[in-house]
C-alpha cells in the first residue's frame, strides 16, 4: 500500500488512435468498441480540458484584479466556448 | 473476486446449518458471512480502475453487502422463532443480490431477478407481523413475477434475434427501432413494477408494513434499485432509441407517481407505510435522472440510489425501534418522544433531513443533480417533479413534528432510549449518508466514464 511518502504519479496511459464509429466495420465487434471507448475517452479529455481553461480563467482574475474585464477576456471567451461545445456527449446517435 | 462475493454468503449458510440449535452462533456466523462480504465488495471497490470503461469487477456495490449486515444485526432480537432458516432466507437472498449486480447475461440477469422473489416472500410471509403478511407476500410475488413475464418474452425475442443473451454482443446488436419499442415496453412492465411507478405500486406499502425489519431494509435498501439498475443496464444501453422513444411515458408516469405517492404520505397514520410512500416517490426521482439522456441526470439517479438504500432502510429502524417498544405503528400514538427518547429522536431527525434532502445529506447531491439533468430533457416536467422534493419536507418533518415533537404521550409509558446495539446499527448508515454527502466524488468517480456509455447524443 502507498503512502504519502512512496507515492508516485500513476504513469500516464496512452491509448491508441482507432478507427472512430463513422469508420469501423458495423460487423466487427472488437472494433466498435474499441471505438467506443475512444469516444468516451475524447469527452471526458475535451471536459477536462474546459475545466483546466477555467481555473486558468479564475487564477488570471484572482491575479488581475479590476483589469480582469480586459485582460482575461480571451480566456473567457475560450471558456464560454468551451462549455457550450466541449460536453460530454456518449457515442450513441439518436436516429 | 467477484466469485468470493457471491460465495462467501453460501458459506454462511454452510456455517448457519453446520451451528446446530444455537441460535446465537447461528446470528454470530450469518454476521460475520455478511462482515465479509461487505469487506470483500469494499476490497473490489478500492480496486476498480475509474479510469477504464469496461467490465472490471463490474459493479462493486457495497450497499448491498452494507444493508445485508445492517439487516442481520437489526433482526438480532426481533426474530424469535425459525431463526435458523431466516438466516439462510437471508444469506440466500444476499448472494442471489449480488449475482443480479454482476452477472453480464440477459437471461441469467432474469433468472436472479426473480429468484430474488422466493426468499424475499418467505421473508415477508414468515417472518411478518400480522396476519395480513401472507396477503402482501403474494401481492408482492406476483405483482413482480407478472410484469416480468412480459421481460422473459422480451428476452427470448432478443436470442432469437441477436443469437445470444451476453451482454457485451447485445450492446453491440443493431435490433431495429420499431422493434427496440416493443422490447422496451416488455422490459418496461417489469421494471415499472419494481420502482415502483403508479399504478403498479400497490405491493410496495403492503410488503414494507408486513414484512420484519430486515426485510424491509433490503426491499427499501436494495430490492427497489434493481428496477433502476434494470433501466440502465438493459432498457437503455440495449434499447437506446426506443428508451429515447418512451422518454416522455417514462416522465409522465414518474411525476404522477412522485405527485401522487407524496400526497398519499401525507394521508397515512402507519409510520412504515409513510417511509414506503415516500420510497416510491424518491425512486420515480431516479427515474427522472435515468432517461434524462444526461451524464448529471443518470449519475444522480445513481447517487440517490445509493443515497435512499443507504437513509430508507435507516428511517425503517427508526420507526421498528418505537414498534420493539410499543407495539403500534399508529402514528397518533406517538407524541413527545425528545422527552425520554432524545437520542433516538437525533437520529430519526438527522434520517429525516436526509429523507428531505436537505444539503449535506447524499440524497441532496443526487436529487439536485437529477433535477439538473432532468431539466435538460424536459423543464416542465422536473419543475412539477420538483414539487416532490416540497412535498418530501412537507410529510417529513410533519412526521418527524408528530412523534418527536409536543408533550408527551399519555398512551405510552416511557421505554428508554436506543440500546447500544440500535445505535450501532444507526451509526454507520449515519456516516455513510454524510460521507455521500460531502464527498460524492469518492462514488462519482467510477461512474463518470461507464455512465457516459449509457447515453444518446442529441439529434442536431
Amino acid at each position: 500500500m502507498s503512502t504519502a511518502e512512496t507515492w508516485e504519479y500513476p504513469e500516464h496511459k496512452q491509448f491508441e488512435r482507432v478507427p472512430t464509429l463513422d469508420q469501423v466495420d458495423p460487423s466487427d465487434s472488437k472494433a466498435i468498441y474499441a471505438a467506443r471507448n475512444q469516444k468516451i475517452r475524447d469527452d471526458w479529455v475535451k471536459a477536462m480540458e474546459a475545466r483546466l481553461i477555467k481555473e486558468k480563467l479564475d487564477e488570471c482574475y484572482r491575479t488581475e484584479g479590476v483589469n480582469h474585464y480586459k485582460s482575461c477576456r480571451h480566456l473567457a471567451d475560450m471558456y464560454l466556448k468551451s462549455i457550450k461545445t466541449h460536453r460530454v456527449e456518449g457515442f450513441r446517435k439518436s436516429t | 473476486m467477484i466469485l468470493s462475493l457471491l460465495v462467501t454468503p453460501i458459506l454462511g449458510v454452510i456455517g448457519v446449518i453446520l451451528s446446530g440449535e444455537n441460535s446465537s452462533l447461528q446470528k454470530k456466523v450469518a454476521l460475520a458471512s455478511s462482515l465479509l462480504t461487505f469487506v470483500l465488495s469494499l476490497v473490489l471497490w478500492a480496486g476498480f480502475d475509474s479510469n477504464y470503461n469496461g467490465f472490471q469487477f463490474v459493479s462493486s456495490f457495497p450497499t448491498v453487502t452494507t444493508q445485508e449486515v445492517v439487516g442481520v444485526d437489526a433482526s438480532w432480537e426481533s426474530i424469535k422463532t425459525g431463526i435458523k432458516y431466516f438466516l439462510i432466507a437471508f444469506l440466500v437472498l444476499e448472494t442471489l443480490l449480488i449475482a443480479v449486480f454482476v452477472v453480464l447475461d440477459l437471461l441469467l440477469f432474469y433468472i436472479c431477478f426473480e429468484s430474488v422473489l422466493i426468499p424475499m416472500f418467505l421473508i415477508i410471509g414468515i417472518w411478518g407481523a400480522r396476519e395480513r403478511k401472507i396477503h402482501a407476500a403474494y401481492q408482492f410475488f406476483l405483482y413482480t413475477l407478472l410484469g416480468s413475464l412480459f421481460m422473459l418474452l422480451a428476452i427470448l425475442v432478443i436470442y432469437f434475434e441477436v443469437g445470444s443473451t451476453d451482454y457485451q454482443v447485445l450492446a453491440v446488436a443493431d435490433i431495429s427501432e420499431t422493434r427496440q419499442r416493443i422490447l422496451w415496453l416488455g422490459f418496461f412492465l417489469s421494471f415499472a413494477v419494481k420502482v415502483p411507478m403508479i399504478p403498479f405500486h400497490i405491493w410496495l406499502p403492503e410488503a414494507h408494513v408486513e414484512a420484519s425489519l430486515a426485510g424491509s431494509i433490503i426491499l427499501a435498501g436494495v430490492l427497489l434499485k434493481l428496477a433502476g439498475y434494470g433501466f440502465l443496464r438493459y432498457s437503455i444501453a440495449i434499447l437506446p432509441d426506443a428508451s429515447v422513444f418512451f422518454t416522455p411515458l417514462v416522465y409522465s408516469l414518474a411525476v404522477i407517481s412522485i405527485i401522487y405517492s407524496s400526497f398519499t404520505t401525507l394521508r397515512q397514520v402507519d409510520l412504515k407505510k409513510i417511509i414506503a410512500y415516500s420510497s416510491v416517490g424518491h425512486m420515480n426521482i431516479t427515474l427522472l435522472g435515468l432517461f434524462s439522456n444526461t451524464i448529471q441526470g443518470i449519475e444522480g439517479s445513481l447517487i440517490l440510489m445509493l443515497a435512499h438504500g443507504v437513509v430508507s432502510p435507516a428511517l425503517f429502524i427508526c420507526v421498528v425501534i418505537l414498534y420493539d417498544r410499543y407495539h403500534t405503528r399508529l402514528l397518533k400514538y406517538y407524541r413527545g418522544l425528545t422527552q425520554h427518547m432524545p437520542v433516538w429522536s437525533i437520529m430519526f431527525f438527522l434520517f429525516t433531513l436526509g429523507n428531505i434532502a436537505v444539503p449535506l445529506s447524499a440524497n441532496f447531491v443526487g436529487e439536485f443533480m437529477t433535477f439538473t439533468g432532468a431539466f435538460q430533457q424536459n423543464p416542465v416536467l422536473t419543475v412539477l417533479g420538483g414539487l416532490g422534493m416540497i412535498l418530501s419536507a412537507a410529510y417529513g418533518i410533519w412526521l418527524y413534528n408528530r412523534t418527536a415533537f409536543g408533550a408527551q404521550s399519555r398512551y405510552l409509558a416511557p421505554m428508554g432510549d436506543i440500546n447500544r446495539r440500535e445505535f450501532m446499527t444507526l451509526l454507520p448508515l449515519l456516516f455513510l449518508m454524510f460521507v455521500m454527502g460531502l464527498f460524492p466524488n469518492l462514488f462519482l468517480e467510477p461512474m463518470h466514464l461507464a455512465g457516459r456509455s449509457m447515453n444518446t447524443q442529441p439529434k442536431h
